[in-house]
């Protein structure tokens, strides 16, 4: 097995960080070695990038340490040598510090990111030495010299490419080529991939997979992060996998499969369902039929034919790796954006349907649905408005809801002018949602800014739950809340499902969608894939479904 | 330290940490720096060998415009026209439009007034009983709120459905609406509106009828100031009301603020956009149609509006986009407008120089680095100790 000299080249030893109380990464620790391709897998939020990110320098870890060879260490240029020749050394690694971009890059580490980071309008050349140019006197560029130097680049490591093509005329895989020449130049020892199959056709990860083999060669070593499970098994000598800021598992692909790999990353769920009144009658509430989004600039819709129905009594969970067209499902289903074909129906009575996709936002939220956005600090809140303004976001289509909600019957106020607000009545209504839903705040009039994102999310959770809707389109209901909070948002959310309220729940977070769901159906790349009932789960195919869209090879073949 | 003590120390505190304070404070701090500059070209000037003289400059550029009441009467009369532009650009700013267009707006807002009294009502005969009714000066303000609305309706429409950015398509108007009233009343060949008995150099329209004109409150004081500073202050009241008191406003200020939250909770921001866009149009060409209902002679002449549609966009940046402190804003500036007259008028220094200090104020106002650093350094240092402390009790009561 031994391929090359085996020897480690860095180390990331013990690595903790934290974002206020939020943990992403605890005491990881990972190893490369010389020449080596090392696969980093995990779901969103797993920590990959922030790992990835303390190694380039962009964030400082809370503790542990970073360490690099011997032989790396006496590579470096001068200046970088001495400044981190003082380190702690233990058995021929060096302890060193990144303590931004910049140091990162003289130390050697480089990264491609998955979105470019290239001047369109300039040459490949240009490109490649921005930062660092070639240069005649001061301040003249040495046209010739830099051309015949990125020639001999990509010459010496098997990446043809044209030194005098402009970068926006080319096809994306020569893009990524361009990144890594880049990192090349700047005589990156260890360079990261961040996703790079994602903009990728297959001929061109093709393409990249030899060209990391030639960089293997010349001894380069290399990380690759990804969610998908195919390619890290079909390039990397060792995979790692991370879930919840820790490293769960190491593996080679020559030792696991797939379906183990899928496991991995997904982890073992606990199916805690949570306790739910059983009911008997189920009447459809709510059906999403063949509902197709294009994209305005690819082939590939966005949205892919989706169907589902939601009944009365029941929360569906929407499972998923995020960005395979959950945002946008929503989107369409409150009206954002119009859907290219399709139809979304909602029956709040029994004989009584409304037809979505003639509808405005505005007049599906006054329908009797409560909609919990993704993003709730661009989405959800005016930043710069106060508690009761934010509150109020909710009512100003239908003043009568708050009205019903803050005051029963009594109808104190008079509500009925369309042109001023009803102020005393936005202030009940604030007032009972805060006090209802424990949000610490100073006063309803406190900046909704100052307060933090959990009671920021009580905040929307109060406001939509007020609505006393029938149906509630909740997306990553508690994203970035701490333990407490979610227990408050799950509790709500059951009890307003007990009522007999249906409930779309997406969520990237699976021992959510395990916990609330009646039913999950699984989104991969705009479509739904499988449907399961909670009742008969099978964990590894749900794990498959999300992560590569089809089930498990044995299904396949049946 | 008694608790008495302690409590009225944290109230202090309170009040000199609060962002409405520390606005106020840095806006004079402002002024403080603006005037530090210009003191400083003044003298820079002076060794160059420029003659000007401070007590000239103290005497036109201060005295006789605060210290007499023709002085303060004009200074008050500009600052009419102030208002309606600092609202023009404030609301449009509240809507998160950068409305550049005011000066255009209120040009258009100020001919098609005077078209309408001095040409159409006297020379229509269905409508010649307006020029006896008092109804018609109140008909001749709407006509120029409504072709100044019609002139930001365009770049409202434009940005709503197009995408077009309106500080392109606002400056674009503005030259459209230049070359429309060199049209209008710039030729004595060709202008349809034009006064072709007129001697004077520039364009102008005929006087307008008696019954849209609006008179002088005291012209023993000034003949410059009129009622139509009443009409000013009425409509930047209903402004705050407007932007803080109805549903309208809570719409127009929640798209400004964050036009995804809005549209996620239902607001239709493109209607916002254009409804925002004709309301800031509509303000800018009131202010115009007043300004050639309250001057004297009663009629529009080229350039009339000077440069008060420019200004307002420093008056609304003054006042932060609020209607009520715009009118102290407009103020200052209407105080600054006339200095600048004044010193023309009068002296042979530069006006220019009052363009300068205007400049300035707004450079700083809207740099708030700097002041923000002064302030912080001369105020909130001295507290920090105490702060800290309030903090931490704080954070006990928070954890209790």
């Amino acid at each position: 097995m031994d391929t090359g000299p085996n020897q480690v080249a860095i180390v990331l030893e013990n690595i903790s960080k934290s974002f206020g109380k939020v943990r992403a990464l605890s005491n990881v620790t990972i190893k490369v070695n010389e020449g080596e391709i090392l696969a980093l897998l995990g779901e969103n939020g797993a920590g990959k990038s922030t790992l990835m990110k303390i190694l380039s320098g962009l964030y400082q870890p809370d503790s542990g340490r970073i360490l690099i060879s011997d032989r790396w260490l006496s590579q470096l240029p001068e200046s970088q040598r001495v400044k981190n020749q003082n380190g702690d050394i233990t058995e021929g690694l060096h302890e060193i510090t990144i303590s931004n971009p910049r140091e990162g890059m003289l130390l050697g580490i480089g990264m491609v990111y998955q979105h470019f980071q290239l001047v369109e309008s300039l040459t490949v050349a240009e490109n490649i030495t921005l930062g660092d140019e070639i240069v005649k006197s001061k301040f003249v560029i040495d046209d010739e010299l830099m051309f015949e130097t990125i020639r001999t680049l990509s010459e010496k490591y098997g990446l043809p490419i044209d030194p005098k093509a402009k970068v926006e005329d080319l096809p994306v895989g020569l893009k990524q080529r361009v990144e890594i020449l880049k990192q090349l130049y700047r005589k990156a020892n260890l360079i990261i991939f961040d996703e790079p199959t994602a903009v990728l056709t297959p001929l061109e990860v093709e393409e990249l997979f030899n060209t990391m083999q030639e960089l293997k060669k010349a001894g380069k070593s290399m990380i690759f992060i990804s969610h998908k499970l195919r390619e890290p098994l079909a390039i990397a000598d060792r995979i790692v996998v991370m879930r919840k800021g820790e490293v769960v598992g190491e593996t080679t692909p020559s030792t696991t499969t797939m379906a183990d790999l899928a496991t991995m990353v997904v982890g073992k769920k606990i199916v805690s369902s949570a306790e739910r009144a059983k009911t008997q009658t189920h009447q459809v509430l709510f059906e999403v039929r063949g509902l197709t989004l294009e994209n305005p600039s690819s082939p590939k819709p966005l949205l892919n034919n989706i169907s589902f129905k939601v009944h009365t009594h029941e929360i569906l969970g929407i499972a998923g790796i995020e960005g395979n067209g959950q945002t946008e499902m929503v989107d369409t289903l409150v009206g954002l954006r119009k859907p290219s074909s399709g139809s979304i129906v909602f029956s709040p009575h029994e004989g009584q349907t409304v037809d979505f996709t003639s509808l405005s936002t505005q007049e599906i939220l006054n329908s009797g649905i409560a909609y919990i956005p993704e993003d709730r600090g661009t989405q959800g809140l005016v930043q710069d408005f106060n508690i009761t303004e934010n509150v109020w976001l909710a009512f100003h289509g239908s003043p009568e809801t708050a009205q019903k909600y803050a005051e029963g019957q009594q109808k104190t106020h008079n509500i009925q002018s369309k042109i001023f607000l009803p102020l005393q009545l936005m202030k009940t209504t604030s007032s009972k949602i805060v006090n209802t839903f424990n949000v610490k705040a100073q006063s309803i009039n406190q900046q909704i800014k100052n307060l933090s994102g959990g009671n920021q999310q009580k905040v929307i959770l109060g406001r939509e739950f007020a609505k006393n809707p029938k149906l509630v389109i909740a997306s990553q209901p508690t994203r970035g809340v701490d333990i407490g909070v979610m227990e408050q948002v799950h509790t709500n959310l059951i009890n307003l499902r007990n009522e007999g309220a249906g409930i779309v729940l997406v969520s990237a977070d699976l021992d959510e969608i395990l916990k609330l769901a009646d039913r999950i159906v699984i989104l991969y790349e705009g479509q739904i894939v499988g449907e399961m009932n909670s009742g008969e789960l099978d964990l590894e195919e749900l794990s498959h479904l999300m992560i590569s869209g089809t089930y498990s090879e044995e299904e396949n073949t049946k | 330290m008694t608790e008495h003590h302690q409590h009225s120390k944290k109230q202090l505190q309170s009040i000199v940490t609060h962002p409405r304070t520390e606005q106020l404070f840095m806006t004079l701090i402002s002024f403080f720096l603006a005037f530090l500059s210009v003191a400083l070209i003044i003298i820079v000037l002076q060794n160059a060998g420029f003659d000007i003289s401070m007590d000239q400059l103290y005497r036109y550029g201060v005295r006789d415009i605060i210290f007499t009441s023709s002085g303060l009467a004009n200074t008050l009369y500009w600052t009419t026209p102030l208002i309606f532009t600092g609202l023009s650009v404030g609301i449009a700013f509240r809507a998160g439009l950068f409305n550049i267009g005011s000066q255009g707006q209120m040009a258009m807002g100020a001919v098609s007034a005077a078209i309408w009294a001095a040409t159409i009502v006297p020379n229509t005969t269905f409508l010649t009983f307006l020029a006896k009714s008092p109804l018609n000066l109140v008909i001749t303000m709407f006509i120029g709120g409504i072709v100044g609305g019609l002139w930001g309706y365009i770049p409202g429409k434009l940005k709503a459905n197009f995408g077009a950015h309106e500080v392109i398509t606002t400056i674009l108007m503005n030259l459209v609406a230049t070359n429309m009233l060199q049209f209008l009343v710039g030729s004595r060949t060709y202008s349809p509106f034009v006064n072709r008995s007129s001697v004077d150099a520039y364009g102008q329209t005929e006087v307008i009828v008696k019954s849209a004109k609006i008179e002088p409150i005291n012209p023993s004081v000034s003949n410059f100031l009129n009622y139509s500073i009443f009409i000013a202050l009425v409509i930047a009241i209903v402004m705050h009301i407007v932007l803080f008191r109805t549903r309208f406003g809570y719409r127009l200020r929640a798209t400004g603020l964050n036009p995804t939250a809005a549209e996620a909770s239902g607001i239709n921001t493109k209607k916002m956009t254009i409804q925002a866009m004709v309301l800031s149009g509509a303000l800018a060409g009131i202010g115009g149609a007043l300004l050639v209902q309250g001057t004297f002679p009663y009629r529009y002449n080229l350039g009339m509006e000077s440069t008060l549609g420019f200004e307002g966009i420093a008056v609304a940046l003054l006042a932060q986009n609020a209607p009520l402190p715009i009118i102290i804003a407009s103020l200052f500036f209407g105080y600054l407008h006339q200095s600048k007259v004044n010193l023309d008028v009068n002296t042979d220094i530069p006006a220019d120089l009052i363009f300068v200090f205007q400049a300035l104020v707004i450079l700083f106002a809207s740099s708030p680095y700097l002041a923000r650093l002064l302030y912080r350094r001369m105020i909130l240092d001295k507290t920090a100790k105490n702060k800290s402390s309030m903090l931490q009790s704080n954070q006990q009561e928070e954890e209790s």
